[in-house]
């Protein structure tokens, strides 16, 4: 890996984000409801509607509107919500900790969960732990994530009580907010108490987003690993007496992990997507729910906000993604 | 005589499949003595690297070794446990396989693939291993072994890969190795150092070998005996030499007959007439009958036909000596 290249990522990750801000910008002014008429009471007259959207910049040409916009990013300047009074960066900051910290946890689960009973199912072929391995990759992905979270909240909240189903941290706990990942927030000032009160609040939430994944990391696995197995290198494996678990998690895994951390990468991106349900199901104060109001309210610098941020991430991961490639499989070197 | 270090009795491999019964091994017995190096010839899909699989108990997934003993070293193997078959495996019995370019790990160095059957049944520590990888490597003929130790499997050519697959199967210095057409996916001016360096190696540790080709050429020069395997089953077994000046059966000559020589020019190349195809649901009689040339009236009829000693050394499975 080379400068060069970097840089060429770098250009590309550029380029994709002034294409995602044209299109939202653009298609947000094109449909109809505008923040104005939210604003403005029922029997406002035109002049005051006239006057409002002069004070946002609304009443320009679309290009118009957009240039100035885009000046303004450039400078850092992501505007001001209309509907919080709030400058949109501050407001995205504020939340993206607590989405990050589902999503990343949900992957993490996804991750460990999907690959253990995977492999398990391929060493244990047609044994019960194989069936109950496709039974979760059926019901994973026949039941949406936000389907699993009300579920979860019937059974665990309602019926037995014995965990969290709203929020991020119990109400009674209260936690210094220094990287507003909470699970880090609380060890750095060795608050236990509030760790385990933050690692109770996230369980249900994270398995929902996370069981879909899990589906299809189970599938993948098992399917990557139905290939190698058949390679001669495993028989070589088998024939220098290798333990059969040694064989398929260590010889067998490590190439059947290539496809999984391509279907993972994509998929990241619909996590973030999931999270927009989840959040509004579980209270959870991110930026899935922020998404959520400021669209209800056509809070225009906001939901321009809240995109562009997603988008940057989505492409981060990828990059992430393709980077762990050259680790993964060493036939892979970027130039 | 000492016992044979491997001796094959009556194995049967059996492959139970929608059709019907494949007998992928159908009662070889085959040994080999210490230091001698067998050679195992028969065309492609005649079930010779099957019988290199079952002595390792490593028959792929849906065959089942239905009968027979596999005596290594006085112990039956076919009743190990399957721990106690892991240790044979990699120590006492290894096995080359036939293609260098797909049988390294293409995920792992050289290294740690050299290193973990050396830790497991040597109980060498990491740092021991890797000096005795680099000694290996050094021996085998690979230049700078300690920079392509730290190489992956992609940034060596196929006769290096080879060698490194070799050297596996010598490294913990077994009794018996099983090679399985190591030469074949080679150019021919690699196929030469290749089988010398086996031939030197196996000289050096002592080490006898199974060697499973095609390629009577090869089999001339480095076996001291052969076994003919043709579906299944052994149709003649004989020293070397024997073999060569004395074919017996009609299956064996017409495998020389299809050596193209460079001392006769030749229209016509000779073939085998016919294909060997599938014995499904075969009945107990000769297998090769349908494609022979010298066939007796009897060979449709008469039932499975036994080895026949020709002389002492040199058996034959062929209606025409009974």
């Amino acid at each position: 890996m080379n400068l060069k290249y970097i840089i060429k990522r770098l250009l590309y990750i550029i380029t994709t984000l002034f294409g995602v801000s044209i299109i939202t910008f653009v298609i947000l002014r094109v449909i109809p409801g505008n923040p104005i008429a939210m604003m403005l009471p029922p029997q406002a007259t035109q002049q005051d509607i006239i006057e409002l959207k002069a004070q946002y910049g609304l009443d320009k040409a679309i290009p118009i509107q957009y240039g100035i916009w885009l000046i303004n990013v450039v400078q850092g300047d992501f505007g001001v919500s209309i509907h919080m009074k709030q400058d949109v960066m501050e407001l995205v900051i504020e939340r993206l900790p607590a989405t990050l910290e589902l999503v990343l946890a949900a992957t993490a689960i996804a991750l460990i969960l999907g690959i253990f009973i995977g492999t398990l199912s391929i060493m244990k072929k047609d044994t019960f732990l194989d069936k109950l391995g496709s039974l979760m990759a059926v019901l994973g992905l026949a039941i949406p994530d936000f389907l699993w979270g009300l579920l979860f909240i019937i059974f665990f909240g309602v019926f037995w009580h014995v965990l969290p189903i709203s929020g991020r941290i119990a109400s009674t706990d209260t936690l210094i907010n220094i990287t507003g990942f909470f699970l880090v927030d609380s060890l750095i000032k060795f608050d236990f108490k509030g760790f385990y009160s933050v690692f109770l609040h996230l369980i249900l939430p994270a398995f929902s987003l996370a069981l879909p994944l899990t589906a299809i990391v189970i599938r993948v696995i098992k399917s990557s690993l139905l290939e190698v197995v058949k390679e001669d290198y495993i028989l070589l494996a088998r024939v220098k007496g290798l333990a059969e678990r040694v064989v398929i998690f260590i010889h067998a895994l490590r190439n059947a992990l290539i496809p999984t951390t391509t279907i993972v990468g994509v998929q990241f991106g619909f996590l973030m997507g999931g999270t927009v349900l989840v959040e509004i199901i579980y209270s959870w104060p991110g930026l899935g729910k922020l998404a959520v109001t400021a669209i209800i309210t056509r809070d225009l610098p906001l939901i321009q906000g809240v995109v562009l941020v997603l988008a940057f991430i989505f492409v981060i991961v990828n990059l992430i993604v393709d980077l762990l490639y050259t680790f993964i499989n060493p036939k892979i070197r970027y130039g | 005589m000492s016992d044979p270090l491997l001796s094959v009795k009556n194995l049967q491999v059996f492959f139970h499949l929608a059709q019907g019964t494949l007998k992928a091994i159908d009662g070889v017995s085959l040994d080999v003595k210490k230091g001698q190096i067998v050679g195992l010839v028969g065309e492609s899909g005649g079930g010779k690297s099957m019988i290199g699989l079952s002595i390792l108990r490593l028959v792929p997934e849906g065959g089942k070794i239905a009968s027979g003993k596999i005596i290594f070293e006085g112990k039956n193997l076919l009743n190990l446990s399957e721990d106690e078959i892991r240790i044979i495996r990699g120590s006492y019995i290894s096995m080359i396989l036939q293609d260098p370019l797909t049988s390294l790990n293409p995920a792992f160095r050289i290294g740690p693939q050299m290193i973990d059957v050396l830790r497991l049944h040597k109980g060498y520590d990491k740092k021991e291993a890797e000096l005795i990888a680099i000694e290996m490597l050094h021996n085998i003929g690979i230049p700078d072994p300690k920079k392509n130790i730290r190489k992956f499997p992609h940034q060596l050519s196929g006769g290096m890969r080879q060698r490194v697959v070799i050297a596996i199967a010598f490294s913990c210095s077994p009794k018996l190795i099983i090679a399985d057409e190591p030469t074949t996916a080679l150019d021919v001016t690699i196929q030469a150092q290749i089988l010398q360096l086996l031939k030197n190696l196996s000289t050096e540790y002592q080490t006898s070998v199974l060697f499973i080709t095609h390629d009577l050429g090869i089999v001339a020069n480095l076996c001291d005996s052969v076994a003919v395997i043709y579906a299944g089953e052994i149709v003649e077994t004989a020293q070397t030499s024997e073999l060569f000046l004395n074919p017996k059966h009609p299956y064996t000559k017409a495998l020389f007959q299809s050596i193209l020589r460079h001392d006769k020019k030749q229209e016509h190349f000779y073939s085998i007439e016919g294909v060997m195809g599938s014995h499904i649901d075969w009945p107990d009689k000769c297998k090769f009958y349908p494609r022979c040339s010298e066939k007796l009236d009897g060979c449709e009829k008469t039932g499975s036909v036994e080895f026949v000693s020709y002389s002492p050394d040199h058996l034959v499975r062929c209606l025409k000596y009974e």
